[in-house]
């Protein structure tokens, strides 16, 4: 499904990614570990078209997308939401999640200006979708609110409907539960679950080890821009090298 | 779902009073000076409305929209001033409608230049934005006064003519009215439906958060210079409309002030706001010829107006008053809330 | 050679407005570096500075020698004043929103001027001499060198402030990352404040030593402010040096294209020099491009 090879990102000099290759299986669930400043986010960024990585490709069914703006990376099927997060704040919820289903719609500049026949009856299953969507991440009811005035925690899942409704094949989430309590931990990783199951492969990173290690298949451990391990959560548990770069190692 | 769709009815149900006051106000009006007024208002709304689209939907800034609104007039006024010049002058469709081919034409042109322009100006930021577009007007404004050969240098254009129809000429500040009422009502409607679809979520969500737009698919520079075309398309169709409707034209009337005027119409109408547009226009066009007696106070007054709505409310001077009434009303609201701007968009 | 004997001239003529360019595009940077502002109000100190100066000297009659210090005091405490008051208690410290603020206040000011100095344009006698120097067979008066002079010295100046002093550290601090500055103990406010209180006197300088050779009115800063930003733009944006660099380059290409080629469009080519770097390399000579982060 994913595949990203020898990936290398610098910032002016500094090496934020260096080398890393890995792979996601179809319908899996990847998680991207690693301290604080070891190039998780970055990594996610290239992925997603944010960022130009430096050498390295990254491949989606067997495709090479490295280097495609982001947009073009969304038409492939790869969406994402944010570790600080970017609803839009000058939406409703209902419209945040609607703005995700750009790509599967069509109503041109013009048409919207003239508001035709086609554009509205779009408009009207549009709406719709986006309102099961909310209901699927538990929003129902708060359709009409601004998408800022909602909790933090309802913000995450804000995101990730937004994120799903174009049906993705895959998906990036960056720290999907950072911040969130106890409970909401459990909702969302629920929530995760629940979609892997629905055949979504999954890509994500995070720093809650509880979470991580309860519904990934496979983690990759970052550290200083280079893979330190990869495996299944119970190899990463017993990882010596892992333990070190986490307790460091004196 | 219901509720937007109401919201929907709602416009339209305003627009119709809206019509219907257009319809009926000239009865109550004697004197054509305030029908220049309503006239010059009625520019000046489908320029703001244009504007709003690019300042306060889609996030991004042009402090040289008198350029646009400069181009249409001054493709108007040189070639039906040199109806000779015209290769198709000859053609089967009758005289009269060349005028209005030249405004389209006028438009296009405009459009053009502003596609070619906002190719690069819109990958830019901020600061440069507000540069780029000023500096633009400036070259624009110069070229005005320096190819007097076609211009007519800095003493403009006069003796444009008048509109016609087959036997009906745009020749009363009355007749003119109700053209230019028409086309701003049709500007609102098209700006309402755009704001509310596939399009105008899109722009918002630039404005909200690039990134996160991006990712969702938008093409966000795209959509950034389609949204600059069309209101500079906008302003191109009010400015050849002014053209016709004075039949005198100078650089003066399209230099930087103009831009910064129609700016503080959005402003004060509120960014992000449809119908802010219209009363931004109303209200700084009143204001402004309220102030005519005292020329020299007018720029001292939009300078002071700009800054103090951009300090106390800078979501635009009409939605932070609905806001405080809001609040008033409901004190149960959440005290300390951070200030959004419509400027806002998640630092990155 | 005609040709030649001209080329000096230009050359001279465009540092001499170069240097002034340098010095209100220094200004520009100051705020943006400690603030990331664009201070369009940076036109009207320009404006201030002049007209100030003409007011002490030549309505109440005091010496040029004490007009100036005295108008470059008002105009720095009219920037302080205005930062404090406007900028910092704006509610919204959103970038645009400022730019707005700045752009209100330039449009007053210079309203303002008008209603009180008139449009007439004014002079400055030249600091010293009015004799002209012949030199590399060009003919220049002394205040072009009065003007190499102080812009020499102010750039020295603001040399040692910004390597040498504590202040001038913190500031650097500042542009460097507000937050981390204002976590190690940099009062951010207060450079901010400062900063706008130094593009106050930079700009006033500007206006008042090119006062003697351009006269000066209501409107001056406008074009020479907005000219300062170019430069500013084409030696990169928030570095002094990008800044000088910008600012003679700017003179001296705006110079030998007004006296070789027309003096129709000569306000024109900063503005389409503007456009240009902005198109191509809107980093500008020296500045770095900046890592956007996510």
């Amino acid at each position: 499904m994913l595949e990203v090879v020898e990936l290398c990102k610098s910032f002016g000099g500094i090496m934020a990614l260096m080398n890393v290759s890995f792979h996601a299986d179809p319908a899996s669930l990847t998680a991207i570990i690693g301290p604080n400043g070891a190039g998780k986010t970055t990594l996610l960024n290239i992925i997603s078209g944010v960022y130009l990585g430096s050498s390295g490709e990254v491949l989606f069914d067997g495709k090479r997308i490295t280097g495609m703006p982001p947009h073009e990376v969304a038409y492939l099927g790869i969406t994402r939401t944010f570790q600080n997060l970017q609803v839009f704040h000058n939406m409703t919820a209902l419209e945040n999640v609607m703005v995700g289903f750009h790509s599967c719609t069509s109503a041109r500049f013009v048409a919207c200006l003239a508001r035709s026949w086609k554009v509205r009856r779009e408009e009207r299953q549009v709406r719709q979708r986006a309102a099961e969507m909310l209901k699927w991440v538990n929003l129902a009811g708060r359709e009409h609110q601004p998408g800022a005035a909602l909790p933090y925690g309802d913000q995450k899942r804000l995101e990730l409907a937004r994120a799903l409704i174009s049906r993705p094949k895959m998906i990036l989430l960056d720290e999907p539960v950072s911040g969130l309590n106890t409970s909401e931990t459990a909702d969302m990783a629920e929530l995760i679950v629940k979609l892997k199951e629905s055949g979504i492969t999954i890509v994500l990173v995070e720093h809650d080890m509880n979470f991580v290690m309860q519904v990934s298949d496979k983690i990759v451990v970052l550290n200083y821009g280079e893979k330190l391990a990869q495996g299944t959560p119970f190899d990463i548990q017993n990882d010596d090298r892992v333990i070190a770069a986490y307790l460091g190692d004196d | 779902m219901e509720s937007s769709d109401l919201k929907k009815h709602h416009h339209l149900l305003y627009l119709m009073v809206l019509a219907l006051a257009i319809a009926i106000l000239p009865l109550f009006i004697e004197t054509s000076y305030y029908l220049l007024v309503l006239n010059v208002i009625g520019l000046n709304t489908m320029v703001v409305v244009g504007l709003n689209l690019l300042v306060g939907y889609a996030g991004q800034i042009s402090m040289g929209h008198a350029a646009f609104y400069g181009m249409g007039a001054y493709v108007s006024a040189v070639l039906t001033t040199n109806m000779d010049l015209c290769p198709w002058s000859l053609s089967w469709f009758p005289q009269w409608s060349l005028s209005w081919f030249i405004i389209l034409l006028a438009m296009l042109l405009t459009g053009a230049v502003a596609y070619l322009i906002g190719i690069p100006t819109l990958r830019l930021k901020g600061n440069y934005l507000v540069m780029a577009t000023l500096g633009l007007n400036i070259i624009f404004e110069i070229v005005l006064v320096e190819w007097d050969s076609v211009t007519g240098g800095a003493n403009g254009m006069a003796g444009i003519p008048h509109l016609t129809v087959g036997g009906l000429r745009f020749d009363s500040d009355l007749k003119f009215y109700f053209l230019i009422w028409g086309l701003s009502l049709v500007a609102l409607l098209a700006s309402l439906s755009l704001v509310d679809s596939r399009v105008g979520r899109a722009l918002r969500a630039i404005h909200g958060s690039e990134v996160a737009a991006n990712t969702l698919g938008i093409n966000t520079h795209r959509y950034k210079v389609k949204v600059f075309v069309l209101s500079a398309m906008f302003a191109s169709l009010a400015g050849s409309l002014y053209a016709h409707y004075i039949t005198v034209i100078t650089p003066k009337s399209c230099d930087i002030v103009y831009s910064i005027q129609v700016v503080i119409m959005v402003i004060v109408g509120g960014l992000g706001s449809v119908w802010g547009s219209l009363f931004g226009a109303v209200m700084l066009t009143l204001l402004s010829e309220f102030l005519h007696i005292m020329e020299k106070f007018n720029v001292v007054a939009m300078g002071l107006i700009l800054m103090v709505v951009m300090i106390f409310f800078p979501e635009g001077f009409i939605p932070g008053i609905l806001h405080l009434i809001r609040k008033k009303r409901s004190p149960n609201v959440i005290l300390g809330e951070e200030l959004e701007s419509p400027f806002g968009g998640n630092t990155l | 050679m005609i040709l030649l004997d001209n080329l000096s001239q230009f050359l001279f003529s465009g540092l001499t407005t170069g240097s002034i360019y340098g010095l209100i595009a220094i200004g520009f940077g100051v705020v943006h570096n400690a603030s990331g502002i664009m201070n369009l109000l940076q036109c009207e100190f320009i404006t201030l500075g002049g007209m100030i100066t003409v007011t002490f000297y030549a309505f109440i009659g005091v010496p040029l020698a004490i007009s100036i210090p005295l108008a470059i005091t008002t105009v720095t405490l009219i920037g302080a004043l205005f930062e404090r008051s406007a900028i910092r208690t704006a509610r919204s410290q959103q970038i645009l929103v400022l730019i707005f603020i700045t752009i209100g206040a330039s449009i007053s000011v210079k309203g303002l001027a008008l209603i009180i100095w008139g449009s007439d344009p004014f002079v400055l006698p030249p600091f010293s001499g009015n004799e002209p120097i012949h030199l590399l067979k060009a003919t220049i008066v002394s205040q072009n060198l009065w003007i190499f002079a102080i812009t020499l010295f102010v750039v020295i100046a603001l040399y040692f402030f910004f390597k040498k002093s504590v202040t001038g550290k913190a500031m650097r601090a500042v542009s460097c990352n507000q937050r981390a500055a204002a976590l190690s103990g940099i009062c951010v406010n207060r450079m901010t404040l400062l900063s706008f209180a130094m593009s106050g006197a930079l700009g006033a300088v500007a206006g008042i030593i090119i006062a003697p050779i351009t006269t000066t009115s209501y409107d001056v800063g406008f074009m020479l402010g907005l000219k300062g930003f170019s430069a500013a733009v084409l030696g990169g944006y928030g570095s002094m040096p990008g800044a000088i660099l910008g600012g003679l380059l700017l003179g001296v290409i705006e110079s030998l294209a007004t006296g070789l080629i027309s003096s129709a469009y000569k306000n024109a080519i900063a503005f389409i020099i503007l456009l240009l770097v902005l198109f191509v390399r809107p980093s500008g000579l020296l500045g770095s491009p900046e890592a956007e982060r996510i």
